[in-house]
């Protein structure tokens, strides 16, 4: 397969080799769209293309806080496999990989189209046989600015595709959420940066008061908990089920308040942990990183799966839909079509004029009767038959003329 | 209406073809064949078979077209002359559109679409204007607006073509592969329908009505290239990638274009029958041709629409049998391209063998006109299918 340096494809050929009769040799073509091979009277098509199971290797992430490092395994476009996960027996099966994304570019970037880059398409099917479809991009993609890893899902056919956009780090990778997130999950963690939180900020205000600290290190986790397990829709559930209409407002601004703080705690902790020096305060572009991870954080329960899929690496293999056809009528089709081509021509352009003579006899004169008719096309036969008429007389008194000289 | 002595004798000459033939025909000839050979020896190990069989037709049929219709001689001339001066001007650098001061105001295929589409909808107005006032004069400029627009019409896709080689030589490909091109195509083509039977009839009474459907054509073709930037050149899909696309779209829009010339004649046949019946006379009567010459127009134009419809169908059905391995797979397209033909047989039938005529059949042939416009655009829009290239 070809593309062009825009990526969008280009040609689609297939090289053949075909083991005739063993006297033979084999015959070597390679096709492509409208370029068949005849071969004894059959032809044969470029008729799709389509992955052939390409090779891929993966990292799995955990997004469920399950602790461990990243698993890698591989595997290959159409097999299926079995994982266990927190929320049971998973089946993930590889449906396709690309290696070209054509999509259109934002406006103003001066150009209509950009490449996404590779990317695979696989299914999570649980016990109960109901799929989600995700596409996951292999490289960062940028969006105003920023790299993000980009996986595309959807749980139905007739639903409509969301995105989960993971902010890439520095260093291009997943690592740096990945950590963020699995603290967030971690509930020992999340205690310990809670702690810490409420301790500087009874610090701060001067207070010292052990039983409210206490209490409000508890509402802390608990509200990290709601917050990963639901995103920011389940605080408001939350507040809705437990608080009075009238205190609601105030109630949820103190819980967003309270959860930012514990929320940004534990970036910087996240930060510290990889080394990064937060003594001047974070860096413009680590703080939009925590923006976006937020913001990823709490479009995870909706993303629906376990574990993150990176694509780490590919051997692409691609396999050619072939089309063979015996036509042995060709000739026949072919002389039908010229004839009604040569048909509908003749039809418009030879018309059929009829003309006819009457001779009758007047005593020694002969009355000469020109008449005619030309049905196809009435204006040019008027024409013509005017001119004929002329010529006639013309020629008719001439012969008169001669012949009274004669007589 | 001026009929100059010459023409009419012209008309009336019965002399076989090729006595008839003057010493400019021969030179306008022979430059032809001239341009066929240079172009032969420069790219002949870049073409296969069919495409010098294509070539080579090509120039026979312009030959041909130029001795039966005598302005193509002059109007190809000056379509090779100002296309090959813009890709003079071009040399092999895609940049030279903005620096030149020819490229960039006139003759880049950008501008000249532009000077088309400024031209087609002028010269509209004018053959109003000089339908309603009855001025000579005015109809004369009108014309020669048409000729202008239509020059620069195909000046625009013979510079494109060019372009789309400029920007790399894969990307290059004949301007017939979307929406776009093929109304710059069918702006074209129709013009020159109407021109020439403007010249056979001696009329341009039929002028406006004709134009307000290029021009309908001209309004489209700028909304879609300032609203969906569709003016720039794309690469072609692999399925496009075909000599046939060379003959097959072409073919198929001197169809449409024939089609929305008998619609508008039979706009104008109603208009004027209708005052007929009414008041036997009134300000149609007076500057419109008389309904027999309408009828043959809409009727000669439609024969010549249907054959051509005929030949590019069958041309798919090749097309088809070699990219898709079967002659007709019930596309969308294909299905309506068959409605468009049979609307159309059966007007002819009607015609020929029924002597219908009339009213009924210049309603027939606008309601065709609708017809076509749909499995033209409205398939695009609404259906889609294997020939989904000009999308909207």
């Amino acid at each position: 397969m070809e593309y062009y340096s825009t990526g969008q494809p280009k040609s689609f050929e297939s090289d053949l080799v075909i083991e005739g009769d063993s006297s033979s040799e084999p015959v070597e073509a390679t096709i492509a769209v409208n370029h068949p091979l005849i071969y004894q009277g059959y032809a044969i098509y470029q008729a799709s293309f389509q992955d052939g199971g390409s090779k891929l290797t993966f990292k799995a992430w955990p997004l469920d806080g399950s602790q461990g490092k990243p698993k890698t395994f591989s595997t290959a476009v159409s097999e299926a496999m079995k994982v266990d996960t927190s929320q049971g027996p998973l089946t993930l099966e590889m449906d396709d990989f690309r290696l070209f994304n054509i999509n259109p570019a934002p406006e103003g970037s001066g150009k209509k189209f950009r490449n996404f880059g590779p990317s695979v398409k696989f299914k999570l099917r649980n016990a109960q046989w109901e799929a989600r479809e995700y596409e996951n991009y292999m490289s960062p993609i940028q969006l105003e600015g920023r790299a993000f890893y980009l996986s595309v899902v959807r749980s139905q056919v007739s639903e409509p595709f969301s995105y989960l956009h993971i902010p890439a780090d520095p260093q291009g990778s997943l690592a740096r959420f990945m950590a963020f997130d699995t603290l967030l999950h971690d509930s020992q963690q999340v205690a310990a940066v809670a702690r810490d939180t409420a301790a500087e900020t009874f610090t701060d205000l001067q207070l010292q008061n052990t039983s409210m600290q206490e209490e409000v290190v508890q509402t802390m986790v608990r509200l990290a908990g709601v917050f990963t397990a639901g995103g920011f829709d389940a605080i408001g559930q939350l507040v809705e089920q437990s608080v009075p209409a009238e205190k609601r407002a105030r109630v949820t601004d103190a819980y967003m308040k309270v959860l930012q703080n514990l929320l940004s705690s534990a970036y910087v902790r996240v930060l510290q942990e990889e080394g990064v020096d937060v003594e001047n305060g974070v860096s413009d572009a680590d703080a939009r990183f925590y923006e976006d991870a937020i913001n990823a954080v709490a479009a995870i329960p909706a993303y629906g799966s376990p574990f993150y899929l990176q694509l780490t690496g590919f051997e692409q293999l691609q396999a050619a839909g072939l089309q063979i056809a015996k036509a042995p009528g060709k000739a026949t089709v072919y002389l039908g079509f010229f004839l009604l081509c040569a048909g509908v021509f003749m039809m418009f352009y030879i018309h059929p004029r009829r003309l006819w003579l009457m001779l009758i006899p007047e005593g020694d004169k002969t009355r000469v009767l020109l008449a005619g008719s030309g049905e196809r096309n009435p204006p040019e036969f008027d024409a013509a038959f005017a001119r004929l008429s002329q010529q006639a007389d013309a020629l008719l008194n001439a012969n008169h003329q001669r012949d009274s000289r004669s007589l | 209406m001026s009929v100059s002595q010459n023409e009419l004798l012209q008309q009336m000459d019965d002399r076989p073809l090729w006595r008839r033939l003057g010493w400019f025909d021969w030179v306008w000839s022979l430059l032809v064949a001239a341009g066929a050979v240079v172009a032969y020896q420069k790219y002949h190990s870049l073409m296969d078979t069919y495409e010098i069989a294509i070539l080579a037709g090509t120039s026979i049929s312009l030959v041909a077209w130029g001795w039966f219709w005598k302005p193509v001689r002059a109007y190809s001339l000056a379509v090779a002359v100002l296309s090959l001066f813009a890709l003079w001007l071009y040399g092999d650098d895609l940049a030279r559109g903005e620096q030149s001061f020819f490229l960039k105001f006139l003759f880049s295929s950008q501008s000249a679409i532009m000077w088309m589409s400024a031209l087609y909808v002028l010269a509209t107005l004018t053959y109003f204007f000089a339908t309603f006032t009855r001025n000579e004069f005015a109809g004369r400029v009108a014309s020669s607006m048409t000729w202008s627009a239509t020059v620069m019409g195909l000046v625009g896709l013979m510079v494109r073509w060019r372009e789309s080689y400029l920007i790399s030589p894969d990307v290059g490909h004949i301007p017939v592969s979307n929406l776009y091109e093929v109304f710059i195509l069918f702006s074209v083509i129709t013009a020159l329908l109407y021109l020439y039977y403007e010249g056979k009839y001696r009329t341009r009474a039929m002028g406006g009505f004709v134009l307000l459907v290029i021009s309908a054509a001209v309004g489209f073709l700028l909304w879609y290239s300032f609203e969906r930037g569709a003016h720039e050149i794309a690469p072609l899909v692999p399925a496009l990638k075909s000599y046939w696309m060379k003959i097959h779209v072409p073919a198929n829009f001197i169809g449409y274009g024939a089609f929305a010339l008998a619609a508008m004649v039979g706009v104008a046949y109603l208009l004027r029958s209708a005052q007929e019946n009414r008041s036997g006379s009134g300000f149609w009567t007076r500057t419109l041709p008389p309904l027999e010459m309408l009828d043959d127009v809409m009727y000669k134009s439609i024969a010549l629409g249907f054959a051509f419809f005929t030949v590019a169908t069958i041309l798919g059905a090749l097309w088809a049998a070699e990219a898709w391995g079967g002659y007709w797979s019930w596309d969308p397209k294909e299905t309506w391209a068959l409605i468009v033909w049979l609307n159309y047989a059966a007007w002819l039938h009607m015609r020929l063998t029924k002597g219908w005529r009339g009213r009924p059949m210049a309603w027939w042939a606008l309601v065709g006109l609708f017809v076509t416009l749909f499995a033209f655009l409205g398939v695009n829009m609404f259906l889609s299918g294997l020939h989904s290239y000009g999308e909207l």
